[in-house]
């Protein structure tokens, strides 16, 4: 049974993807509080790009201003997280590495809470919190980098403990200027911690896009690499693979790809995790195959997630609560069902 | 699961309020009425020997409360917060709502602690367990706010004063109302953050009420929770004329207060609103806005008058 089914081979699987990107798509696109359906919007979209649209009318804001770029950027953080994942997943070995693991997370996290901290926001929010917490998380990450540092190496253990130690110190500062700011802070921090996709302008949609692209021509050319490292560090090094190079390398620009869509979204757990392992779950290991699929995989998670976080609650809902609550399940019903598995 | 507390909480209210007339219109003469036997808003019951002298406030609403009373100086401290009226500053300070010193509290020896909801009850407890009784406010609703006061004054034995400070309230409250009545169409009003998440004052809150009063619909009304969120999409479709903005921005001058007026209106959302497009858009003062005190009188005239200049006269507000 193993391998022969139809349905697991990749092709089936990008087949599925697409079909299902494109369900996600329009229901994004159709329903909303304004009551402007698929077609109208369809319509609409028509217009601005080849026709003369008014975007002053409430309809044309509401399908350009609010949920294509909402839309748009749901897709590049989907994507960016769990290509990052893919990357970090066979560059540690481990099935527990996401890209919040080497400090992500915590310093995009740190940096979100200081630019809070300090007041410094506009209104737009492009400024402040989004650059405060990129430059957060990539100073973390080279910090557990360099502190993992040990005679010429950096085993993969110590950027484990060290990514695990500096995220608690991350974790405690942002309680120490949480528990210093006045109560109405503290709402919006636990609102970015929680990740959310609400705030959404085109300018994010566009800083993000060219990271992705990039970064994703940039992992598939390496993705043999990877699979080698998968066979152990003196196994690759034997054939031929400049292990540390590569280790930093990939590590670098996973770690770019996971801030630069944590900085506009805030931390949208889970996803990371979680695509890397239902994707391998169902075409295997390999990663030039695994990156092509993980990332409209996560697209598709956190696009499907920020329907639900937008319509179900009649509030808007932090999106990372759902990616967790439906994600999770799902993982784990995933992992009960396969007996072996390549990580184990 | 705080929605149905509160729920039982405003049911306990009106149960207590109904038992507690006696002591209300003054039946009982001041001196006779202690020891006193009086549940909270939160139902915890307490023993008074005498009319307390040396109080600590746990939020800037009790403390404005209490101020509004003449009982400024039956205060031994207060919350790092209270910062109304100015003088209260020179009080001491016992630690911020959340965070109070319990030992700071305790080694003042007060008589009595006033608390709201938001102190943590597992705090206050501990103080009445220390023996330190402890009064918590609950004030949502704008009645809320009437009851809260008149229930205080009687607490402290000083009624008549109470009472004064609920009328005139009552009767501005009303001159608001009567001043804006029948204006048509109301105004359609967004009072929360301009800035994403979009935190809104919806029902339930006495800042929705303010806005009912000052004649004009609140365009979160329709929301599930007091203090939702909005979504840029509703924000367009509800299409609010004015924008109260109630939260501590960097407002100090009158410069920064343009430069966000300009940003309001590039605002790619703000922009698709009537409110975006004719810069309407007034900064309060949050502590005016949001603190269940006196000081609500305050906020429903200013958001009158900014909405109807010409019904609500200028001389009517303080400020």
């Amino acid at each position: 049974m193993k391998g022969s089914s139809p349905l697991r081979s990749p092709v089936a699987a990008a087949g599925l993807l697409v079909v299902c990107l494109a369900a996600l798509l329009a229901l994004g696109l159709g329903v909303g509080p304004a009551g402007i359906g698929l077609g109208q919007a369809l319509e609409i979209i028509g217009e601005g790009l080849w026709g003369d649209l008014d975007l002053s009318e409430t309809a044309a804001k509401v399908v350009w201003q609010v949920r294509l770029p909402r839309l748009m950027l749901a897709l590049l953080v989907g994507a960016s997280l769990a290509l990052s994942g893919v990357v970090m997943q066979g560059v540690f070995r481990n099935p527990m590495a996401d890209p919040f693991l080497v400090g992500v997370s915590s310093g995009a996290a740190l940096g979100a809470t200081t630019a809070v901290f300090l007041g410094i926001q506009s209104l737009s929010g492009v400024l402040g919190v989004p650059v405060f917490a990129f430059a957060g998380a990539l100073a973390v990450s080279f910090a557990v980098y360099v502190l993992a540092y040990q005679a010429g190496r950096v085993p993969v253990l110590n950027l484990l403990l060290v990514g695990i130690a500096l995220g608690a110190l991350c974790q405690g500062f942002v309680a120490l200027l949480l528990h210093l700011s006045p109560s109405t802070d503290v709402q919006q921090v636990f609102f970015w911690l929680m990740g959310n996709l609400a705030g959404v302008r085109w300018v994010q949609v566009g800083n993000l896009a060219p990271s992705l692209l990039l970064g994703f021509v940039f992992l598939f050319w390496w993705g043999r690499d990877l699979d080698l490292l998968l066979l152990g560090e003196d196994e690759a090094a034997s054939l031929g693979v400049r292990v540390e190079w590569t280790k930093a390398v990939l590590i670098a620009v996973a770690a770019l790809l996971a801030a630069a869509a944590v900085s506009v979204s805030g931390v949208i757990g889970f996803v990371g995790l979680m695509v890397p392992h239902i994707v391998r779950l169902w075409v295997g290991p390999k990663h030039r195959p695994l990156m092509l699929l993980a990332a409209p995989a996560g697209a598709a998670l956190v696009l499907a997630a920020d329907l639900a976080a937008r319509s179900l609650a009649g509030s808007e809902l932090p999106v990372g609560i759902v990616t967790t609550l439906i994600g999770v399940p799902f993982f784990l019903f995933l992992l009960r069902r396969k007996r072996t598995y390549f990580f184990s | 699961m705080r929605k149905r507390l509160g729920m039982v909480s405003a049911f306990v209210c009106i149960v207590l309020t109904g038992g507690f007339s006696p002591a209300e219109t003054g039946e009982a003469t001041v001196s006779s009425r202690y020891p006193m036997t009086v549940q909270d808003d939160l139902g915890y019951e307490i023993v008074l020997d005498h009319a307390p002298q040396r109080m600590i406030s746990l939020a800037p609403s009790n403390t404005e409360i209490l101020c509004a009373l003449g009982l400024e100086e039956r205060i031994l401290a207060v919350s790092r917060f209270c910062n109304y009226p100015p003088s209260i500053r020179q009080k001491p300070t016992v630690g911020g709502i959340v965070d109070f010193n319990i030992e700071k509290i305790v080694s003042l020896e007060p008589d009595l602690i006033v608390a709201v909801r938001g102190n943590p009850r597992q705090r206050l407890n501990r103080l009445q367990q220390l023996g330190v009784p402890v009064y918590a406010v609950e004030a949502e609703t704008l009645e809320g706010i009437l009851r809260a006061i008149k229930r205080l004054g009687v607490l402290c034995a000083v009624d008549e004063r109470a009472r004064t400070l609920a009328v005139s309230m009552r009767a501005r409250l009303a001159a608001v109302a009567a001043a804006v009545q029948g204006v048509t169409p109301a105004k359609r009003v967004y009072i929360g953050d301009v800035k994403t998440p979009y935190y809104a004052a919806g029902p339930g809150t006495f800042v929705d009420e303010l806005i009912a009063l000052a004649g004009a619909v609140n365009i979160a009304r329709g929301a599930r929770t007091r203090w939702p969120i909005l979504s840029a999409e509703q924000i367009l479709v509800e299409n609010p004329e004015v924008v109260f903005l109630g939260l501590n921005y960097d407002e100090s001058t009158e410069s920064a207060r343009n430069r966000l007026k300009i940003q309001f209106m590039k605002d790619p959302i703000w922009s698709g609103t009537t409110a975006g497009r004719k810069g309407e858009l007034y900064i309060l003062d949050p502590d005016v806005l949001h603190r269940p005190g006196p000081r609500v009188v305050d906020a429903a005239e200013t958001i009158a008058r900014l909405l109807y200049p010409d019904r609500v006269a200028l001389t009517e507000g303080k400020n």
